[in-house]
């Protein structure tokens, strides 16, 4: 039931009517062709993956520090602290949109590609602290004791045993932050102008003004995105211990 | 990835607050290390400040100065206006409808997932809800739209199998009932993720003990599995409850313009209305509103459950 519709907009986007229609009378590949004709989808998606692009690595070095930070520093990792760091995760994202969007015209900030991409940023790296914090909080720290004592600087145990061994969250919460990024709508459509409309605003506007498959080609195409990234995780973590049904 | 995990009564001195793990140095690094972070913080609580300021402005055309002073105005519109107090009240309503279904229809998911003995099942069942959770909400949405809308799959199904006539339309969409719809399969993998990591920590011999001592399933999973899940359940509850009350996407796609939850109320009064006193104020009532949700579910959990 879930995964169902999903099924039926990649049956559909094979169809060969001016209209969408269930079932489709008869089979083509010309909605796909459209997808390039159209002059908005491919510079949208350009603008979502460089936005997402710039967003994953910056939110994950920053996550990853403060998750070091407050593991390292018990006075540092409260509840209280904790509470504030994970705060744009609480705070629903159409508020965080609307506060960004006043704030950014107070402090004169004009710039919406880079407005979007620091928005992306705040929604994100709390995920990274997240996945990081839970990756570390497994961490033994008699491996650190080992290494300093083998003569390791604190550089060296950070980069050579701490980082290698909590590669799982790091990858989780990469993997968050950029899928986050890149799907955001919420947030976006408050900070975007009319030169930087990224992936899902392009086809939020599509569909408004179109009845035809078009939107449900871009779908196909979004959705083997997400299988591949879906083989990726298996490869790499597990989708299991992703999702949380194994630790 | 699998690491040697040492005897864990020989790590234990280290944990805890008192003695801070070896390597721990001058709490100045660790600031130097937040301070990136914190700076971000600083400039989001910034912007929620200006929100709160914005909203106690008095309201002033485009183009007119603001007249200086505070005024309350904005809120007691807010919670008395007609208008608002039914978008307040829909935003409500359906969270509350897709929050009760999505754990109706997710618990049994989360338990198959962690319980099943086939692989096969396991791994099925994870695709099922891994897929649409990766998938980009506005297609998953628009392709909830394919399947309610009037000329959708279920439409099409009902005329093809002469439930209805060509005339008839039922209508899934435009409506509190297609905004519920979507709302709950929006929030699903969410629930279905939280339930599971619960039932995943749950210790199951608690429930052999049960069923050594003649409880039989039924009555085993309703009192003890069921009742030691409730964190989870009170958790999945709670998100789910947040994630639909500040949707938009969902009911500005299924609804289309006719069902307007809260966050669109605040959308079409910020960018169309162009009244940002009065929306602003509205955010900030859904801002207080998630807070007293998200402290009321950790009084709730901590006072039950100790946890």
């Amino acid at each position: 039931m879930l995964i169902g519709p999903i099924f039926l907009v990649i049956w559909l986007s094979f169809g060969g009517d001016e209209y969408t229609s269930v079932p489709p009378t008869s089979y083509a590949l010309r909605w796909y062709e459209n997808i390039f004709a159209q002059p908005e989808f491919v510079p949208a998606f350009w603008i979502s993956l460089k936005i997402a692009a710039i967003c994953t690595p910056t939110s994950l070095v920053l996550g990853t520090l403060a998750a070091f930070a407050m593991h390292k520093f018990p006075v540092l990792g409260g509840p209280a602290l904790q509470a504030v760091f994970y705060s744009p995760i609480m705070v629903p994202l159409v508020v965080t949109g609307i506060a960004l969007l006043f704030f950014f015209n107070l402090v004169g900030f004009t710039a919406n590609f880079w407005n979007v991409t620091v928005g992306h940023i705040i929604i994100t790296f709390p995920y990274v602290i997240r996945t990081v914090s839970v990756a570390l909080a497994r961490y033994d720290p008699a491996l650190d004791e080992a290494a300093t004592s083998l003569g390791a600087r604190p550089w060296q145990v950070f980069t050579r045993i701490t980082l290698p061994v909590i590669r799982p969250g790091l990858f989780a919460g990469a993997l968050f932050a950029f899928t986050m990024s890149f799907d955001d709508f919420t947030v976006t459509i408050f900070l975007i102008g009319t030169d930087t409309h990224t992936l899902p605003v392009a086809i939020y506007q599509y569909m408004e003004w179109n009845v035809d498959s078009t939107v449900a080609a871009v779908s196909a195409l979004l959705v083997a995105m997400s299988v591949v990234l879906m083989l990726v995780i298996e490869r790499v973590i597990g989708l299991d211990r992703f999702i949380g049904v194994r630790g | 990835m699998t690491i040697a995990v040492p005897d864990a009564a020989a790590r234990a001195p280290t944990i805890g607050p008192e003695k801070p793990p070896p390597g721990a140095g001058k709490a100045s690094s660790g600031i130097a290390l937040l301070a990136p972070s914190a700076l971000l913080i600083v400039f989001f609580f910034a912007a929620l400040v200006w929100l709160f300021q914005h909203s106690v402005e008095p309201y002033a055309p485009t183009g007119q100065a603001v007249e200086p002073g505070l005024t309350l105005t904005h809120y007691a519109k807010a919670l008395s206006d007609a208008l608002y107090v039914q978008s307040l009240w829909v935003t409500f309503k359906l969270s509350f409808i897709a929050t009760v279904f999505a754990l109706l229809l997710g618990y049994p998911l989360a338990y198959q997932m962690v319980r099943t003995n086939s692989a096969r099942v396991r791994t099925f069942l994870i695709l099922t809800i891994a897929i649409p959770f990766l998938t980009n909400l506005i297609v998953r949405l628009y392709a909830l739209t394919l399947v309610l809308g009037n000329t959708g799959l279920i439409n099409k199904f009902a005329i093809w199998s002469g439930l209805m006539t060509e005339n008839e339309i039922l209508p899934l969409v435009r409506n509190d009932l297609g905004v519920g719809i979507g709302l709950t399969y929006f929030v699903l993998p969410f629930v279905v993720f939280t339930l599971a990591t619960a039932l995943r920590r749950l210790d199951t011999t608690l429930e052999e003990a049960a069923m050594s001592l003649g409880a039989n399933k039924v009555v085993t999973f309703f009192k003890v599995t069921l009742p030691l899940s409730m964190p989870g359940v009170i958790g999945a509850a709670t998100l789910s409850f947040i994630l639909s009350a500040s949707a938009f996407a969902t009911p500005l796609i299924l609804g289309e313009g006719s069902v307007a939850m809260i966050a669109n109320t605040i959308y079409d009064q910020v960018l169309f209305v162009e009244n940002i006193p009065f929306g602003a104020a509205l955010a900030v009532i859904a801002l207080v509103i998630t807070i007293l949700l998200l402290y009321l579910q950790a009084r709730l959990t901590r006072k039950r459950y100790g946890a």
